[in-house]
Parts: C-alpha cells; sequence; structure tokens
C-alpha cells in the first residue's frame, strides 16, 4: 500500500498540556491515545511518535496498544460514522440484514469509508439500548426499531445535511 | 400484574426513582450512611466479615465469594493498596451495569470506599467503557459532588480515613473484563491476562494489593453494611444469597432490566416479568452468559436461577445478559455469532484461544454454507473441551461454551445443516430458498418490484416464478407479498 | 456546599434535605414528575418530552411541580417513560409516551386529578 501523506507536525501542544495535566504519569499511555484521537479524529504515525517520544516509551509499544483496542483509529474516517449494532439483542432481532442494506446502499463494506469521505460503515457491541434493537448509530444520534426498509432513508437524511453544507 | 412483584430490588434501588446528578437524592435515601457506619462503629475485620457472613458472590460472572476477596486483600502487607472496580462491561446485550451507573453512581463510589477502609486502601479506580458517555458522565459528577461534600477524600466525616476515586476509560476490549487484563490497561498496556495465582489480592494494579469486583458486587454493599448480613440472606437461596439484575433482551415482548432474587425459575423472567415471546412464537431458548455462556432450552425453564444450576445445565451466570431466543433462531447460527465475537476479541497471547477459536469458528462456517462434514461434530466438542482445559484466561476457557451447549441440546439441528443441507429455523441463507406457490400468486407484481436483484419474473396477473440462479436470498420477496404466496425451506 | 464533617452532619444534612430540597419524599409536599433519562430512555425521545411537560407546565402556570431527571426504571420496552408522584398518594407510571400523552398528563392527570387511562403501567417492584 502507498505510503499516506502523513500531517506532519512539529508539535502537538494540545498533547504536551494534557500530559502536564495528568497528575499520574503512570499508565498515561491510553489516556494520551484518548484525547490525541479526540484531537485528530484519528492515530497518524506522526502522532504515535510524538506520543512514544513524550512518554519516553517504545514506538513498538504505543503502535501494540493502539492496535489492541477496537475504540482507535489508525486511518481518518468519514465525516458521518454509521455505527450499526450487532449485539446479541440486535442481532436477534435482525440487524445483520440492516448492516447489508447500508453496504448495498453506500456501496462499501463494513469498516470502510465512501470515497468522497461522507460515511464510515461500521458494527459495534452494544449499545445499552437493547429495548430500541435493532439500534443504528450516526455520530451521536440514536436509530431504533431500524429495518432495512429504513436505511436508505437514514443515508438521505446525511446527504440532505452534507449538501446543505456545501452550498 | 401480580407478576411484578415477583421483582426486588436492591442493586437497582435507586435506578429510576433518583435524579443520578443530585447527591442530596443519594443523601435523602439513606445514602453514605452505611459507610458512616462503617467508619465509626465497625473495625475493617467487621466490615469485612459481614460482607463474608451475608454470601454475596460476585456479579460479574464467575461468582467467587466477595468477603473472600477482601479478607485476602486485607491480610495482604503492603503500604499502598488499591480498590478497583470493573465496569467494562463488555458482554453484548447486557446493559445492567450501564443502567446502575446512569442511575445510581453514588451507591458504587460509596461500597468502594467501604471496600477501602476494610482492606486498608486509599485509592480507588473505575475503569468503565469509553463507550458510555452518559454513565462517564454521572460518574465524574458524582465524584465531584462526594468530594465536594467531604464524602471522599481526605478525613472523610472527620474519621480520619482517607480515599480518593479516579475514572479510567476501557478503549474497546472485552478481555478487559478479565481481571488481569483489566490491570494491565490500567497500567496503560495492552490488556492481556497473566496466569493466577498470585491473585489480585496479593499482588494486582501496579503489583500491590488490589480487591477487585464489578459494578453489581459493589451495588449490594451498602446495604449489607446498613442493614446487615443476616437481611441480605433472607433474599435468594443458601449457596447464592441476594438478588441478580439480568439484562433481559431478545424476542421476548418485554425488553429491560429485572431484579429477581436468585432462585428465581428461569420461567417467571420470560413469561412473567418478561410477558412471553413476541408475536406469539415458540420459545427455543434462554442465552445466559453471553459469550461465555450457553443456551437454556425449554424443558428447563422451571430450573431455578443460581450459580451452580446454570454451571450444570452447561451455562453460567455470567454478568446477566439474557437473550431469549424463538423457533425462528438458528442454534448454529447463534454459536457462530459468539464465535465470531470471541474469535474476534481473543487477544492472541495464548494459543487454545488465538488459534482454536478459530479453527472453531472456520468449522460452524462451513456447517451453515451447507459444506459441514460428519466428522465435524466430534472436532467441534473435542477441540473445544481442549480450549477450555487449556486457554489461559476466563474468556479463552469459556469460549467454546457457546457451541457446546448448543450441541448438547440441539444437536439434531446441527446433524440438519450437516446431512440433509437444512437450516430448520430457515435462518442460514445459504441453506434457504424461496419458492411461489402458484396457486397462490394473483400475479400482483409486488414482488418482482421489491426484489433488489431484479429475478423475479412474470407478467401481471400471471403467476411469478424467481429465478433461483440469481436469488441472493434476501426474502424482501417473503416479507412483501400480500398473499403469503412465497415460502422459504 | 460546605464539607459535611462528622456522622451527626450528614444526619442533619439527611433531615434537612429531606424537608427541604429533596424531590423524592411526601415530606416535600411537592409533585414530582419523573422521567426516565438513561441511554435507552433518551434514545427513545425522553429529552423532549421532558421538555414538553416543563413547556406545559409554564403555559399553564401549574404550581409545585417539579420534573427530575431519573436513571433506568428498567422498562426499556416501555420508554419514553413518566413516573407521577404525589404526596401521599401511589405513584402512577406512564410507558410509551408521546408528546401528546406529556400534554395530557399535565392538563388532565395534574390539574383535574384524573390519571389518563391510556398508556398506565402497572409496575410493582418490591424495594426492600
Amino acid at each position: 500500500m502507498a505510503q499516506e501523506s502523513v500531517e506532519v507536525r512539529e508539535s502537538y501542544p494540545e498533547l504536551d498540556a494534557f500530559y502536564d495535566s495528568l497528575s499520574d504519569k503512570n499508565g498515561a499511555l491510553i489516556p494520551m491515545l484518548h484525547r490525541a484521537q479526540g484531537e485528530y479524529g484519528y492515530l497518524s504515525q506522526d502522532v504515535q511518535l510524538y506520543v512514544a517520544h513524550k512518554l519516553g516509551v517504545p514506538a513498538s509499544k504505543v503502535y501494540g496498544v493502539a492496535t489492541f483496542y477496537s475504540l482507535f483509529n489508525l486511518e481518518r474516517k468519514g465525516q458521518y460514522k454509521i455505527n450499526v449494532c450487532l449485539g446479541t439483542a440486535c442481532y436477534v432481532r435482525g440487524s445483520e440484514a440492516v448492516l447489508e442494506a447500508f453496504e448495498k446502499e453506500l456501496n462499501i463494506k463494513r469498516s470502510e469509508t465512501t470515497s468522497d469521505g461522507l460515511f464510515t460503515l461500521a458494527s459495534i457491541r452494544c449499545v445499552g439500548a437493547c429495548g430500541l434493537a435493532p439500534v443504528v448509530m450516526v455520530g451521536e444520534k440514536v436509530y431504533g426499531r431500524v429495518t432495512p426498509d429504513d436505511v436508505k432513508g437514514i443515508v438521505d437524511e446525511y446527504l440532505g445535511k452534507a449538501g446543505e453544507g456545501n452550498g | 400484574m401480580s407478576s411484578m412483584t415477583s421483582q426486588v430490588r436492591i442493586a437497582l434501588r435507586n435506578c429510576g426513582v433518583i435524579d443520578p446528578e443530585n447527591i442530596k437524592d443519594y443523601i435523602a435515601t439513606d445514602g453514605y450512611d452505611a459507610l458512616a457506619k462503617a467508619l465509626f462503629t465497625m473495625t475493617p475485620d467487621e466490615v469485612v466479615e459481614t460482607v463474608k457472613k451475608s454470601g454475596l458472590r460476585g456479579r460479574g460472572g464467575a461468582g467467587f465469594p466477595t468477603g473472600v476477596k477482601w479478607e485476602t486483600a486485607r491480610r495482604s502487607e503492603s503500604d499502598i493498596k488499591y480498590v478497583l472496580c470493573n465496569a467494562d462491561e463488555g458482554d453484548p446485550g447486557a446493559f445492567m451495569d450501564r443502567s446502575v451507573l446512569e442511575g445510581d453512581p453514588h451507591c458504587v463510589l460509596e461500597a468502594m470506599a467501604i471496600c477501602g477502609y476494610a482492606i486498608g486502601a486509599n485509592q480507588g479506580v473505575i475503569y468503565v467503557r469509553a463507550e458510555y458517555p452518559l454513565a462517564v458522565k454521572r460518574l465524574q459528577i458524582a465524584i465531584e459532588q462526594a468530594s465536594e461534600l467531604g464524602l471522599l477524600g481526605d478525613n472523610i466525616l472527620g474519621s480520619g480515613f482517607s480515599f480518593n476515586l479516579k475514572l479510567y476509560f476501557g478503549a474497546g476490549a472485552f478481555v478487559c473484563g478479565e481481571e488481569t487484563s483489566l490491570m494491565n490497561s490500567v497500567q496503560g498496556g495492552r490488556g492481556e491476562p497473566r496466569l493466577k495465582p498470585p491473585f489480585p489480592a496479593v499482588k494486582g494494579l501496579w503489583d500491590k494489593p488490589t480487591n477487585i469486583n464489578n459494578v453489581e458486587t459493589y451495588a449490594n454493599v451498602a446495604q449489607i453494611i446498613r442493614r446487615g448480613w443476616e437481611w441480605f440472606r433472607q433474599f435468594g437461596t443458601e449457596k447464592s444469597p441476594g438478588t441478580k439484575v439480568f439484562a433481559l433482551a431478545g424476542k421476548v415482548n418485554n425488553v429491560g432490566l429485572v431484579e429477581v432474587p436468585m432462585g428465581t425459575p428461569l420461567r417467571t423472567i420470560v413469561e412473567d416479568i418478561g410477558g412471553g415471546i413476541r408475536n406469539n412464537k415458540k420459545f427455543k431458548a434462554a442465552q445466559t452468559g453471553g459469550p461465555s455462556g450457553g443456551c437454556i432450552p425449554a424443558e428447563h425453564l422451571d430450573t431455578p436461577i443460581e450459580y451452580e444450576s446454570l454451571i450444570g445445565l452447561g451455562s453460567m451466570m455470567g454478568s446477566g445478559g439474557m437473550i431469549v431466543l424463538d423457533e425462528d433462531d438458528c442454534m448454529v447460527g447463534i454459536s457462530k455469532f459468539y464465535l465470531t465475537f470471541t474469535a474476534e476479541e481473543s487477544c492472541g497471547k495464548c494459543t487454545p484461544c488465538r488459534i482454536g477459536n478459530m479453527r472453531l469458528l472456520e468449522i460452524l462456517d462451513r456447517i451453515t454454507e451447507g459444506n459441514g462434514e460428519e466428522k465435524d461434530l466430534d472436532v467441534l466438542e473435542n477441540l473445544g473441551n481442549t480450549i477450555k482445559d487449556t486457554a489461559l484466561c476466563g474468556l479463552g476457557q469459556s469460549s467454546p461454551n457457546p457451541i457446546i451447549s448448543t450441541l448438547r441440546y440441539f444437536r439434531k439441528e446441527y446433524e440438519e445443516h450437516i446431512f440433509n443441507k437444512r437450516c430448520p429455523a430457515g435462518s442460514c441463507s445459504k441453506l434457504i430458498g424461496y419458492k411461489i406457490l402458484p396457486e397462490k400468486c394473483t400475479g400482483c407484481t409486488v414482488c418482482a418490484r421489491n426484489c433488489p436483484v431484479s429475478c423475479i419474473s412474470g407478467e401481471r396477473k400471471q403467476v411469478h416464478v424467481i429465478d433461483q440462479e440469481r436469488c441472493t436470498k434476501c426474502g424482501v420477496c417473503f416479507s412483501k407479498c400480500p398473499f403469503k404466496a412465497i415460502i422459504r425451506g | 456546599m460546605d464539607k459535611i464533617g462528622s456522622w451527626d452532619e450528614l444526619k442533619r444534612f439527611r433531615e434537612d434535605t429531606r424537608k427541604e430540597t429533596s424531590l423524592l419524599t411526601p415530606d416535600s409536599g411537592k409533585t414530582i414528575l419523573a422521567v426516565g433519562e438513561a441511554t435507552c430512555g433518551i434514545a427513545a425521545g425522553a429529552k423532549k418530552i421532558a421538555e414538553v411537560l416543563q413547556d406545559e407546565i409554564e403555559k399553564r402556570d401549574v404550581k409545585n411541580v417539579y420534573i427530575i431527571a431519573t436513571g433506568c426504571f428498567g422498562y426499556c420496552y416501555a420508554e419514553p417513560m413518566v413516573e407521577v408522584r404525589e404526596p401521599g398518594k401511589k405513584s402512577v407510571y406512564y410507558g410509551y409516551v408521546t408528546e401528546d400523552t406529556a400534554r395530557e398528563i399535565v392538563s388532565e392527570h395534574l390539574m383535574q386529578g384524573k390519571p389518563l387511562t391510556q398508556n398506565i403501567l402497572n409496575l410493582e417492584v418490591r424495594i426492600p
């Protein structure tokens, strides 16, 4: 795979400030990665190297941790993150078919991003709203009792928003 | 509905009752009274003794006696000790801990402070899923308010005892529910488990003695201290005193959170509280214990729920997820669902779990696609048992349970898939097909218009036909046909 | 808030809270509308329901009624849920609450003292 052009920055003042604010520097790696992802959206190679340098740990350790936990992304995500719950309660109420409908509608597979950078499709494990199963989350918004027929409407809602934003 | 009285709430007593963002509500309902009672009228040994006598067992899964854990941590000599709370609820389909944290966060803080006093620890850490933003927010507010009132922090209520609490965020790894993995994660590393012993109560976080319990376990502690162990023991059974919270979901009418005394029959939960199966379908099984548990079939519906009885049935209590399955659920498919989960979540440290579960999953994949072989059933059983015996941690040791329990009760369903290439529940898409019944088809064209791959042909008012070669078995025609003229089989 | 310095002070704090500010106990003499605002309730629209209740109370100038947000009462299937707690009366639980139901809770249950005939959930939970 061709090397993506990584964002090269001399420093990450947000990370420095966060590091300084930690009362206990032990076990700071995961909190640092959480913060970095919150600030920059994903953990680029540069950010990982910077965190390694800052904490005085090998880059391999940072990479090892970043890839171990499913919440950390090493790649940039789409503007809207569509998360289909594949927890057990949603699964037995048909969320797999909902996920497939999104794959068809967006013409991407799960954990991929559309070429226009608008949508990232992913599955998640239980948001704890099992009473509304099957559940889909777009960003922070929760859609309950979703059927494959609802999928186009949900995607259109955000296509509309993106259109407004550009116009 | 008399059914509802079968619920007895100890852990959930404040959930839905108080405003979780207002500490005054918690205090008004006797909050922090147990902590005061412990600090001013009991020695640490008496607190440990009370928890021991109450018979409280870990609500996170395995049911280890909480008092014994506390006692070990108390006896471990060290300058620093820790109290940890496992709030990394990873079982997909379980939301008991989330509800406690969102509805009554102070009861967890109070219990952790009591535990700190009992074992001699001044520091606590709550390891909470980052996927639960609301629980995180309410915990933060609770810690702030309790600190402001001096119910956490230095010299609590003038007793001389100090206890500080910190939050730590998980980053999405099921294995971090295992206590040694969780501690590795708090230390900033990959959440990989290690061998026990040494147990955390002897050598835990930062190698210091650490008591670790899950949210629901802590949620019982304040009431035990305040009202005594005898009070607690009037609920539940001899071996499993108290209550258990279940997240009841799946094909029941009333999805929700229930808390019942231990020993309540499964039937009460499914039929009375859960209101039976949706759409008048037939109950097939209740899955308890999530990816570590198993399926309990209809013939065992009257089993009283306790740690031991569930293990006897090949399942386990687990953290309290209970998914009800009906006749449309394929048991091979359910096993595959859980194995996909564990194979994905395996941390990769030990071979039985990393490779063994992958092989199990491949076999299940084959079976559900119609390529199963006769020997597969033996391989599933043998390999499953080997993984149970040899994996490093609780995740690996319990990962074959969904297969082993469904093989025990639903072997015929596996055999149907393998020998007759049929999925009796009509759920495995590779093994089903759709057919239009000519005598019922009116030629209304609804199916043809809705077919996403346009593989249904026929003139208006003429019988339609599905091109089996091109059909993707999505089932849209089946659900759209107004005349029930399409059958699945 | 000042720190609570002793067990006695905690007891006093509790008594004061029960009388003055707590919205939980009948001692306070207040009517409470408790809206379940845990993840599932919010996903089902509880925040909007709370807004409508607040709006309706102000518009109709109903006195001595307070809205609180609670956690999950456990009846996920019936979210959004509203509990009406009136001094000296047994709580009434409403489930599947829509904006219209919310308005009726204020106009009929609170103002005319007539609980609605629909949407009532018969919940009996023992809290020992």
